[in-house]
């Protein structure tokens, strides 16, 4: 009983290193580089990582709970060539953009209530890029491909998040290192954004036992 | 009499230069191309755009998406609230990936298998739903040259990232074997995906900077 409980214990923390470390989504899948060109410009960052941790946390539970009871018939798509698989896999994008919807409708109106009044507006401006980006989105195709239970899920995109922030955060730091008069007119903006992620990545990359004689 | 003239020669370049702006804001192939300059799409870019093959499957989808979406969502402008128009773009590029995924799938069998989630993955990219926010419309006649100048952007952006990484990381283009080993490994990696595109960008910038200078200085070099 014991034993049992410590193997899960184990594996979910396994998990959740992966979706923050050892695969982060952002540097080491690319995910949620939407925002990187204007992230200097945007003082509320802080909310904007809030709102998509809320909404990615709430469309995995949403998306865990309807991939199990809506499907496409198999038949519908057998002349395609599709398999009974694939048929589930390709229904994904739009029970994504289903459940996300009502999570960002619900998000919405409990923000605009709850919100202190100072930062609605800045929520109410943040949340539709928050709920809808390939970030979230990312997290639940990953963990659905991998067929992870209700907890795994949750844990995942958890750990996904935390990544994410951390991804921010350092981006963030970085960025005021960018802007410097030394940086050639031609790498200014998104390429010296892009080739301080490239460093970050590889990185990242390393903790997944990669070398650099592996990577050269 | 030639006060008269300058003055004409001085309204009509005015106007001409007034057409010059407008037309290098409207142009997302070049100027304001859709991933080197504006930083949408990227995740495809640098994560799956690892060959040409790869490339042009991404280029497709997301050229099948961005068209549609962006003419219909124009027609939403004034009628659904600005907040709320994301999901209209989202329900209905979720709904185009079906098809576009089951016919992909045929076409290009097991190469759409290694591109991976990055296909579904389109359906909410940034180069698909930035529209969502904007509330003005852009109008039947610019809306339809918007929506092809933005996904040819994406599109050529995306194969010329996907050669060169080709190239670099394998030595081969389309298969093709070019180089007898790969000159450059990680290009292949998404670390090597964020370098090489951070060096597409760069020389793209430059370029475009270039050509600005010579089209506002009137072809007067300094």
């Amino acid at each position: 009983m014991i034993k049992e409980f410590i193997s899960e214990f184990s594996e979910m923390i396994m998990i959740g290193l992966t979706g923050a470390f050892l695969a982060n989504i952002t540097l080491c899948r690319a995910a949620g580089l939407d925002r990187i060109k204007n992230i200097e410009e945007d003082s509320d960052e802080r909310i904007f990582c809030i709102l998509q941790a809320v909404c990615s946390l709430l469309s995995s539970v949403a998306f865990w709970f309807a991939e199990r009871y809506i499907s496409i018939p198999a038949s519908l798509l057998e002349p395609f060539g599709v398999s009974e698989y694939y048929s589930q896999v390709y229904l994904w994008p739009l029970l994504i953009a289903v459940v996300t919807a009502v999570v960002f409708i619900i998000v919405f109106i409990v923000t605009v209530k709850v919100a202190p009044y100072d930062k609605v507006t800045s929520a109410a401006r943040q949340l539709p890029f928050a709920a809808f980006n390939n970030f979230a989105a990312g997290v639940i195709l990953v963990s659905a491909s991998r067929q992870y239970g209700l907890i795994e899920m949750i844990v995942y995109t958890a750990g996904a998040n935390i990544g994410y922030i951390m991804a921010n955060m350092m981006l963030r730091e970085g960025n005021r290192r960018l802007q410097s008069r030394e940086v050639p007119a031609a790498f200014r903006g998104l390429p010296a954004k892009l080739l301080y992620l490239s460093g970050l990545a590889i990185a990242f990359y390393a903790l997944t036992g990669h070398s650099l004689s592996s990577l050269l | 009499m030639p006060r008269k003239r300058d003055k004409k020669t001085e309204v009509q370049r005015s106007r001409l230069m007034l057409n010059t702006e407008e037309a290098q804001q409207n142009d997302f192939l070049f100027f304001n191309n859709t991933v080197l300059m504006q930083g949408l799409a990227l995740t495809p870019v640098i994560a799956a755009a690892t060959t040409l093959e790869n490339a042009v499957i991404l280029a497709i989808a997301g050229a099948v998406l961005i068209i549609p979406t962006r003419i219909l969502g124009d027609v939403t402008v004034g009628r659904i609230k600005t907040r709320l128009r994301i999901i209209f773009y989202t329900v209905l590029s979720a709904l185009i990936m079906v098809p576009d995924m089951i016919f992909l799938s045929r076409w290009f069998k097991g190469s759409f298998v290694s591109v991976g989630l990055y296909v579904p993955l389109l359906f909410v990219d940034g180069a698909v739903t930035w529209r969502a926010s904007v509330a003005q419309r852009e109008g039947t006649r610019h809306v339809f040259r918007n929506a092809v100048s933005t996904a040819l952007g994406y599109a050529f952006a995306i194969c010329l990232t996907g050669t060169v990484r080709e190239i670099l990381g394998k030595g081969t283009v389309w298969g093709v074997q070019i180089f007898g080993k790969a000159p450059f490994s990680v290009a292949s990696m998404v670390p090597g995906g964020f370098l090489i595109t951070a060096v597409i960008a760069a020389a793209w910038q430059g370029i475009t900077r270039f050509f600005k200078k010579i089209i506002f200085s009137g072809g007067k070099s300094e």
